[in-house]
Order: C-alpha cells, then sequence, then structure tokens
C-alpha cells in the first residue's frame, strides 16, 4: 500500500490521462454559470473536474479562507456530492473571509505608527535607575519623572539624593558619578517594595502569590515582560520591585501641593546634586490651592505629592531604563497573521506598547466587524469596539494623562471627556491581552474607526484625516486643477486660486474633526469650546488673548466673531463631528460602490472596469439591498461570471462570436 | 463592432507600415489622408468585411494570474509544512548547521508585505529579491520536510506533512509510473490540481531532475552527504514546486 488512506481515492485519477486537454473551447457561457454548479451537483458520478475547474477553486479557497486547499478539500471537491454554492455558503458562515477584508483595509488605511510617534506621559510611565544597597547590590529603583514629593531634595526628580546614593540622575540619561551604598534607612524613607502588576496577576489582593507564569489563564497567552522586568540581574526570579514611595501610593485623589517657592535667579546651580530647580507652584495649584485632584488625571503629576501610580503600580508601565522610551515588553514585530501567530517577536518601548495595542483595536474592529457580518457602515458610525486587557486599562487609567496643563486651563476643561465611558469597559485584567471583549457604546461622540486614537494619530491633523476617509470610504483623491497659481493672502484655502480646487471639499470635511485635538483623541465640547468664543474675538488693539491661539484660529478672528481651529470650513460639520461624517459618507451613494470596488479589488485582477459597469451595478445593488452587509456581497461575487473567469489564464478560451 | 470604411485607419496599428501601404492602395485611400479618423466616417459592422464573415471573438474576461497575497503565503507555508506557528516554523528552520533561514522579520520586506509604519505599499508583482526569498524559503521548507519525512529518522507515514507516499526498497528505482504516483501528491499539495493536467513535459521533466540527483548523490560516497539521495531528490522536486510561478500566482 504505497499511499495512505486520505490520498487513496486520488490515485486513478492521477493516473488518468488529462481530463481536457489545454486550450480547449468551453462549450458555452454556461459553463461559466452558477447553475453549471448545480447540475453537476445532481449527476449521481463524480464530476470531471477540468484544469478551469481546479484553478477556480483554489481562488476562491485563497480568497475565502486566506490559504490553498488542503488535499482533502481537493478530495471533496471532487466528489459527487460537492456543491460549490455550498462551499462557499460554509466559509462566509465560518467567518474565514475577514482576514482578507482586515487586509483589504489595512491596505487601504496603514493603520499603525512608526517609532517616530513616541507616547511617554511622565504620568503613566515608570523609569529607573539602578542604586547600590548596603549589601553592595544592585538595585532597580523605579520612578516617575516629575513627581512632586515633599522632601524639597527630590521634588519632581528621582527619589534618592547625590548625598545618599553617590549619583546624579540627568533626565532621561545614565546616572552620573560613582555609586556609593545607600544606607537601609534611606533606601526605606525613599522607597517602598511593591508586588507590581506585571509580575503577579492578582495584584489587587493583599497578599499577592500568582506570579508570572504560574498557571495565568490563556488569555494572558501574549502578555510577556521584558526579561529585566522578570529577572533580577537576568536570573533570579524578581518577587518584588522596589518603588519610589510617593509612586507606590494608591490612593484616587490627592490634595494640591503648594510650596510657595520663589523662582530662582538664572545662574545660580540647582541644589542637592540635582540637574534642575527646584519645581515652582503652577498656576492651577495658586488658582486652586484647596483643591483634590483625580490622580487619574494629567493635573495629578504635577501639583499632587499624594498622587502615585495606583494598586500594584497599575496606572504607570514599567520600563527597564532611564531612557525617555525605555523598553518594557515583548511584543510581536509583525502580526498580520493575527496577533496570535506573530511572525516575530521583539522588546519594544514604552511607546511600542501602547502604539501596537491601538493599531490591534483596529484590526481587530475591521475582522470582527466583517466576520460577523456587521452592516459595514459601522466602520463609520459604529459606536461599539473591542477591548483586550491593555486597552482597557489604557481607557480607563491612560486616555486622559496627557491632558490638563496646558491652555486648555483658560477653557475651564482639565478633565478631558472619555474616549470611552468608564462603565462601558469590561472587566479585564491589563494581562488579558488575548481576550477581546464587545463595547456597545463607548459614547456620544464615537464613530467607528473615526475615533480610535490609532486613526486620530496616525492621521494627525484634520485634513490628513478627512482625506484618509475620502480616499477609503469614497474611493475618490484630490488632484490638483492644473491651473495657475497667483498671490493670495487670503486665510480661506476654500478661496485662494489654485487651492479652491481641492479645499472647497477638503475644507468643509476637515471642520467635521474640528473637536478632535489634532495628534491626540481629546474631544473639545461645544460648552467649553463653542466654534465662536467671545473670549477669542479680536480685542479693540488687535490683539487675542495669549490662551486662544492654541484652539482657536487667529486668522479668522475678528472683533465680532472667533472660529475653532479648522471649524471655519463649516461650523455646523464642527459640531457634529465624526460621527456626522461618518453618518454623510455612509449616505452617500458612492459608499457603497466604493466598498464594492475596494473589494472587487482584491478578489478579481484588475477590479471591475468600465466592461463590468453593469456587474458593478449589480453587485452594489446586492450590498445595499442586504444591510450594508459584506456576506451577501461576497457571495454574489464568489459565484459570479466575473469572478470565476478571473482565474482564467488560458488566452484560448474562444467562442463563437455573437452577431455584432 | 464597426470599422470605419477605410482600412487603413482600422489597421494601422495592427499591421505595420508595409501592410498599411499595401491594403491603403488597394483600398485607394489617399496618402495624404488625415492621420487620425474623422467622427464623421461612416462605420460597417467588421463582419460586413469580405473575409470577416465568420470571424470568431473571444468575448471572456482576460486578466493576467494575480500574485498570492503575502499572508496567504506565509499560511501556505505554515500549512503544508506541519501546521506549526510562524515563530515554531521558524525554529525548527534555524535548528542544525545548515543555515538556510534567518527569520521571518527578515524576509518581510523582501516578500513585498506591506509597512505600514512607513506607509509603504504592498509588493503586487514579483521582482528579483522576492524570487530570490521564495527561492531561499522553499529551499530550508523543503530540506527540513524532506528530512523529517525520508530522513534516516522518517516520520511514519501518518505523520508526514508532505512527502505523503512510501518510499520504494533501496535497491528498486522508480519507474515513470512510480514517479508521477508520488510526484502526484506534492503537485496537488502545492499547485491544488492533479499532474494529469499539467503540460504533458511536467512529469518528464521532473522525473529528469529526479534521476539526476538521485544519480549525483549515489555516485559519490555515503558519507559526503547528510542526506540519503532518495531524500535529496524527492528534496528538489519540492524545491521545483515550491517555488514554482503557479505556486505563487493564483
Amino acid at each position: 500500500m504505497p499511499f495512505p488512506s486520505s490520498t487513496a481515492s486520488r490515485r486513478p485519477r492521477a493516473l488518468r490521462p488529462p481530463l481536457a486537454p489545454r486550450n480547449h473551447r468551453w462549450p458555452a457561457l454556461a459553463v461559466l454559470s452558477v447553475g453549471f454548479f448545480e447540475a453537476q451537483n445532481a449527476a449521481a458520478a463524480p464530476p470531471i473536474l477540468s484544469l478551469q475547474d481546479y484553478r477556480a477553486f483554489r481562488s476562491l479557497s485563497v480568497d475565502l479562507q486566506g490559504r490553498l486547499p488542503t488535499l482533502s478539500e481537493l478530495d471533496a471537491r471532487e466528489s459527487s456530492g460537492f456543491s460549490l454554492n455550498g462551499f462557499v455558503d460554509d466559509r462566509l458562515q465560518a467567518g474565514t473571509y475577514a482576514s482578507t477584508l482586515r487586509r483589504v483595509y489595512m491596505d487601504r488605511l496603514r493603520l499603525d505608527l512608526s517609532s517616530a510617534f513616541q507616547y511617554v506621559p511622565a504620568a503613566n510611565t515608570l523609569r529607573r535607575y539602578a542604586v547600590t544597597t548596603e549589601s553592595g547590590a544592585s538595585v532597580p529603583v523605579y520612578f516617575r519623572a516629575g513627581q512632586r514629593r515633599q522632601r524639597p531634595e527630590t521634588d519632581g526628580v528621582f527619589c534618592l539624593t547625590e548625598a545618599e546614593s553617590g549619583l546624579r540622575f540627568p533626565p532621561n540619561a545614565a546616572a552620573v558619578g560613582t555609586a556609593k551604598p545607600v544606607s537601609q534607612a534611606a533606601l526605606d524613607a525613599a522607597t517602598v517594595l511593591v508586588k507590581p502588576w506585571w509580575l503577579y496577576r492578582d495584584y489587587t489582593t493583599a497578599s499577592p502569590t500568582q506570579r508570572f507564569g504560574s498557571n495565568w489563564p490563556e488569555s494572558t497567552a501574549n502578555f510577556l515582560p521584558a526579561p529585566l522586568l522578570l529577572k533580577e540581574n537576568g536570573a533570579t526570579d524578581t518577587t518584588f520591585v522596589r518603588v519610589c514611595r510617593e509612586e507606590a501610593q494608591a490612593t484616587p485623589t490627592g490634595p494640591v501641593m503648594l510650596t510657595r517657592r520663589t523662582p530662582v535667579a538664572s545662574g545660580i546651580s540647582p541644589p542637592f546634586g540635582r540637574y534642575s530647580q527646584l519645581p515652582l507652584d503652577s498656576g492651577y495649584a495658586t488658582a486652586h490651592p484647596t483643591e483634590v485632584l483625580d490622580c487619574t488625571s494629567g493635573l495629578a503629576l504635577p501639583n499632587s505629592s499624594a498622587c502615585g501610580c495606583g494598586q500594584g503600580l497599575e496606572r504607570c508601565i514599567p520600563g527597564t531604563t532611564y531612557n525617555n522610551d525605555p523598553p518594557g515588553f515583548v511584543l510581536p514585530t509583525n502580526s498580520v497573521l493575527g496577533e496570535h501567530m506573530p511572525l516575530g517577536t521583539a522588546t519594544g518601548s514604552r511607546s511600542s506598547w501602547s502604539r501596537y495595542w491601538w493599531g490591534e483595536e483596529a484590526a481587530q474592529f475591521l475582522e470582527r466587524s466583517f466576520g460577523e457580518d456587521r452592516d459595514v457602515r459601522s466602520l463609520l458610525v459604529g459606536k461599539g469596539t473591542w477591548v483586550n486587557g491593555p486597552l482597557a486599562a489604557f481607557y480607563k487609567f491612560g486616555a486622559g494623562v496627557s491632558w490638563g496643563t496646558g491652555r486648555e486651563q483658560a477653557f475651564a476643561y482639565t478633565s478631558p471627556l472619555p474616549v470611552i465611558e468608564p462603565s462601558a469597559l469590561p472587566s479585564l485584567a491589563i494581562h488579558d491581552t488575548d481576550s477581546w471583549l464587545p463595547i456597545t457604546d463607548r459614547g456620544p461622540n464615537a464613530a467607528g474607526l473615526l475615533t480610535m486614537p490609532i486613526f486620530l494619530t496616525k492621521y494627525a491633523t484634520r485634513r490628513a484625516r478627512a482625506h484618509a476617509v475620502y480616499q477609503a470610504f469614497l474611493c475618490k483623491d484630490f488632484v490638483a486643477a492644473n491651473v495657475a497659481l497667483s498671490p493670495s493672502e487670503d486665510p480661506d484655502l476654500a478661496k485662494r486660486p489654485g487651492c479652491s480646487g481641492c479645499h472647497t471639499i477638503l475644507e468643509p470635511m476637515s471642520a467635521y474633526f474640528a473637536r478632535n485635538v489634532e495628534s491626540t483623541w481629546t474631544w473639545l465640547p461645544i460648552s467649553n469650546f463653542p466654534v465662536d468664543a467671545p473670549m477669542c474675538r479680536k480685542q479693540g488693539n488687535g490683539s487675542v488673548n495669549a490662551s486662544c491661539p492654541t484652539f482657536y484660529d487667529s486668522s479668522f478672528a475678528t472683533t465680532s466673531s472667533s472660529f475653532l481651529k479648522g471649524a471655519y470650513g463649516s461650523p455646523a460639520n464642527a459640531d457634529r463631528g465624526p460621527a456626522g461624517l461618518g453618518a454623510d459618507v455612509a449616505a452617500s451613494p458612492d459608499f457603497a460602490r466604493c466598498v464594492v470596488s475596494t473589494v472587487a479589488d482584491a478578489l478579481m485582477p484588475g477590479g471591475l472596469g468600465e466592461g463590468d459597469s453593469l456587474a458593478s451595478a449589480s453587485f452594489t445593488k446586492t450590498f445595499v439591498e442586504n444591510g450594508y452587509r459584506i456576506r451577501p456581497l461576497l457571495r454574489a461575487m464568489f459565484t459570479s461570471d466575473i469572478y470565476r473567469s478571473t482565474s482564467n489564464l488560458s488566452s484560448a478560451a474562444w467562442r463563437a462570436a455573437e452577431a455584432p | 463592432m464597426n470599422v470605419a470604411l477605410c482600412p487603413r485607419m482600422a489597421f494601422r496599428g495592427v499591421i505595420g507600415g508595409f501592410a498599411f501601404f499595401a491594403i491603403g492602395a488597394l483600398a485607394g485611400c489617399s496618402k495624404a489622408a488625415p492621420a487620425e479618423p474623422s467622427s464623421n466616417l461612416e462605420t460597417v459592422p467588421v463582419t460586413s468585411i469580405p473575409g470577416h464573415e465568420s470571424l470568431l471573438e473571444d468575448t471572456s474576461r482576460k486578466s493576467e494570474a494575480r500574485l498570492i497575497p503575502q499572508e496567504t503565503l506565509i499560511r501556505n507555508y505554515l500549512s503544508i509544512f506541519g501546521g506549526l506557528s510562524p515563530i515554531d516554523l521558524q525554529t525548527r528552520l534555524r535548528a542544525g548547521s545548515t543555515n538556510l533561514f534567518d527569520s521571518w522579520t527578515d524576509y518581510l520586506g523582501a516578500l513585498g508585505f506591506p509597512n505600514y509604519e512607513s506607509d509603504l505599499p504592498r509588493a503586487s508583482r514579483t521582482n528579483a529579491l522576492m524570487l530570490a526569498s521564495f527561492e531561499r524559503i522553499g529551499v530550508a521548507l523543503c530540506d527540513k520536510a524532506a528530512e523529517a519525512d525520508l530522513g534516516k529518522n522518517a516520520r511514519a507515514l501518518t505523520d508526514r506533512t508532505v512527502f505523503r507516499f512510501e518510499m520504494p526498497a533501496a535497491a528498486a528505482p522508480l519507474d515513470t509510473q512510480g514517479f508521477t504516483q508520488r510526484f502526484d501528491v506534492l503537485h496537488r499539495t502545492f499547485l491544488s490540481y492533479p499532474v494529469a493536467l499539467a503540460p504533458s513535459d511536467r512529469v518528464t521533466n521532473f522525473f529528469a531532475l529526479y534521476k539526476d540527483i538521485l544519480a549525483r548523490h549515489q555516485a559519490r560516497d555515503a558519507g559526503v552527504f547528510t542526506s540519503t539521495p532518495a531524500q535529496s531528490a524527492w528534496a528538489a522536486v519540492c524545491y521545483g514546486l515550491v517555488r514554482h510561478p503557479e505556486f505563487h500566482l493564483y
């Protein structure tokens, strides 16, 4: 018996003479029709398959399953009971096509950020310096840059002084000096031992015991701290970490810290071996001396010594060095096959941790939306999303920490609206990298992909965001008209000669994003940032309030009006936000046509050309009449003559011409 | 299909200058006629032109074969060569001292994967570097599969991933039929159709390759190679299929 049983049924066929000569003539167009498939099924004998049949089946497998057919699938294709329509329906039902569509839309939107985009908020980034203990051991001590402390020597900087450690600690650089043993008393006064979240699954309990790797659930399979976070000196398992005392605090709120220090004259060296002078009271602290701050807000770090990283340091992401963007966790370097099948892994930086999960949110959103056959318009208007542990932690603790200390204080907007309502977040531990749970409603401003952090940072400006939507969901682009550019000082690009050709469309579209701060995801509510803010109008002497240019466009300010940045193209669109843009685009007839065209481009070489207008209209009609769901569209495409003929490589498939 | 009365215009681009003058003269067209047809030229059905009454027209849609998406290519490698995860397969390929495989990450750019971080698009056409990567990865995969399936410590038939057939006894050479039976398993695995439907010289060519490798190995001292002659010969057949244009296009 030379063959295993799984291939035995193929043997006679393998030895038979070719069933269909190459370049033979197909009997009629009916060969390519769906009806022919069913006629084949009705026959009792195994079908006689041609090379074209095999190629078509192979194409179906690649597009529907993302891989070649297996030997057993080929056996099934050759059996008498095989139904090609049934095969298509089974695969559509199983959702195996979703990875293909994820690839198609990720190719269009390219939702991944390069390392040039650094996200290292001081408020939730833990760095570390190594100090020497009395026993001579080198021990890393974790700290937050800018942490306020009651002890002046270390206020705003690392928690041990040069006098105590023999070292000076320049920002984001290696310690300078000759280390000397830190006395145990000094170490105990400035630091504490903590069982942190990255080492203990049960870090929220009083005495955590479930250390990393010991029977952690499957949902944490891709959670992998960098080796230096797991082992001291690369050898001994770390069971505690030493953290500056203030950072280890777990209280949810902290009072404003007021020192009433006065500025130091220039030329005077900082005291205590510091690289910077002692921090002064911020304007906010001076104005709100009795306020109690939320420790998850951006105001907490620079204004309160009572706020730390929370229980088990859960509000902070650790790094293994003192650098600005320190390495922390092992992450996939490429996860195009899904986060469960990375093509490589490497220790990533603090920024990588956030960037990777933001990008994965969009990829999961696309794959799950298509796989579950949801209304495709939800890509633009959907209120829901899916999150895993790291994303839930980001939305709960991290999304607001970069806000509150700037010009927004003048607009009484220091606590930004949450990107996702905390009450909507599922109960996931930050380690649950592999557990993705749905969120049905992120909040009133949510709009599919358009309000996800990855989209708002990848396309950092309002115009870039509008352009991405215009390209990916309307299949249009901006092409400059062939006109002479005459000099103009008109700030309205929709009116400037030469610019207006594109900006007449682009500026009103950009205005939808006027309330999403550029380069980030913070939402500017109408109550604090009306399109026309009286305080930002030009004053009699022509000047503008110093707090306004950050948010309001000085070029359009007059003594009787002002414009929120980016809103001048359409104040109404600015107030409707990305949800308004999503609704308008989804309602456009071009949207459905664009989805059909985008999918066809991926499934059929050359896509749908001018000669396929009838088919294109038919596909679009099927798509729209079935509630903008992808499965009916895919079924129509996969069973169409056009799809069947895309893998027809023979240039000699001649048929008698119809009467011209 | 309608054409203009003056055949010079209709056939100009197709048949070139010599025929142009000949046909132009036959039809009585003036050399001084304008180069482009004007819109008021009378048109007639092409079948009304003598000699074109029974013209066959290919009305089927034509398109070039597409490059298999890069993700699909990797999945194909994974599914054909044992169903391992990419990292596990990489570990297996790097085991030993052959140094045939670096890492997936090293090949992603050459294989044409897009780089969303850098906004580099997906490669939709092959290039020399991509073909070289197909070659290198394919050789590594086939060597390891041949070693596991056909080597000195070959797996049981039911556990094999690629070479799912019995080898003949050492002294019994394969004849064409025996080779074809086994080659068909590989042909269906890699190219998804029976070799009986392939070009008629495919079996001949691959059998010649098989015999050539086999003979070269058998002619040398067995101690020179870590693999058996048959193992090397089947590995070479595998190379030919895993880098075959039909494997990479669809």
